[in-house]
């Protein structure tokens, strides 16, 4: 187990790794940052996409297995896809106003 | 002539005699258990391997390792900010995991285990397991208010509360069927396009033509590494976003 005498060392370590990476190149843990928050936002807009296609094939699903149960193919499954598209739009729309209002969906 | 499916390479098959009985079901050892035990052992051997002489000055091997770990190190920072860093082990493992399946998976004869919606779906539910978990240890049933964003106001509380609900219970179907479509998709295009080279080079008189679907089979190869990879990164990702709820509420 790491105790807090080697804990406080290697965090004076680090302190002393990352000056002497900044003296090495002062843009390289700007850079690092940088292309990991890139990263992050691009991972970001994936998801909604695959979020969509998530919520209409979970809803018809539902919907269709609900069909099975009560014989009344294929009301329920179309009634639900319907639901689901609804739905996967509101997302989409949700994320986008996330991302330009501050982070704060409900906001005036 | 002998033209094989190209959904057959998902088949599940017994490679052994019944191990255990659970709950009337024979449990057996498939192709599908040997290629997750697969990418278990060749990632251990990928980490453990180069780490068992860590030198100062890092060989070939131990600069990969670094760099996977600076990797997800990186993107937890990132996704999750400083109070993720505990996860990093479970992130770690789950990057790895899915990085071998998907890419041993593209080496011929190898089963995919990414291709099964129901190895993603126990993936993404033990992220969402942790992300529970760890919500409702830090925040008890403060975490509840997860699902009401502040600044909501109280009459539209009804309505918001079940849509937020449901979004969050998509979230595993979301971040298993991404994984699963995108190995599905890939492996098939393969097949198919493997299939066309045979049917072409066999039919006679323009078997040379057969040298176009081959060629691009090889160049999705070469995309199909890219894909494998991304999707590993794009679930890691994902789950530490997912964390982030847990750890700081807003």
């Amino acid at each position: 187990m790491v105790n807090d005498d080697d804990r406080g060392r290697l965090e004076s370590l680090a302190k002393r790794i990352d000056l002497a990476r900044k003296a090495a190149d002062p843009a390289s843990s700007e850079k690092a940052a940088e292309g990991a928050r890139v990263h992050t936002q691009a991972a970001q807009m994936i998801r909604v996409g695959s979020d969509f296609v998530a919520v209409v094939v979970l809803a018809g699903a539902l919907g269709w297995f609900l069909d099975r149960r009560f014989e009344t193919a294929p009301w329920l499954m179309l009634a639900f896809l319907v639901v689901g598209f609804v739905f996967g739009f509101w997302t989409i729309l949700r994320f986008l106003s996330k991302k330009t209002d501050n982070d704060d969906v409900y906001k005036e | 002539m002998g033209m094989h499916s190209p959904i057959e390479q998902f088949e599940v098959h017994d490679l052994s005699a019944s191990l255990f009985d659970l709950g009337g079901h024979a449990i057996t050892f498939t192709n599908f258990s040997l290629g997750a035990v697969l990418a278990v052992v060749c990632g251990m051997l990928l980490i453990l391997l180069p780490m068992m002489r860590r030198n100062v000055i890092p060989g070939r091997w131990q600069v990969l390792v670094e760099t996977i770990y600076n990797m997800v190190d990186g993107l937890l920072l990132e996704g999750a900010g400083p109070k993720g860093r505990p996860f990093l082990p479970f992130l770690f493992t789950l990057f790895l995991f899915i990085a071998m399946s998907n890419v041993l998976g593209l080496v011929p004869g190898f089963y995919t285990v990414t291709s099964q919606l129901i190895a993603n779906l126990c993936l993404a539910l033990a992220v969402i397991l942790v992300v529970l978990t760890t919500g409702f240890v830090k925040h008890g049933f403060h975490f509840f208010h997860v699902f009401l964003p502040s600044g909501v106001p109280g009459f539209l509380a009804p309505v918001i509360f079940p849509i937020e609900m449901v979004s969050f219970l998509i979230r595993p179907f979301s971040l298993s069927l991404r994984l699963f479509a995108n190995m599905l998709a890939g492996h098939i295009l393969l097949k198919v396009f493997a299939g066309m080279t045979a049917a072409i080079a066999t039919s006679g008189w323009v078997a040379s033509v057969g040298v176009l679907p081959l060629l691009l089979n090889v160049a999705i190869v070469g995309f199909e590494v890219f894909v494998a990879l991304l999707q590993a990164y794009i679930f890691t990702v994902l789950s530490s976003v997912y964390l982030r709820d847990a750890l700081e509420m807003h």
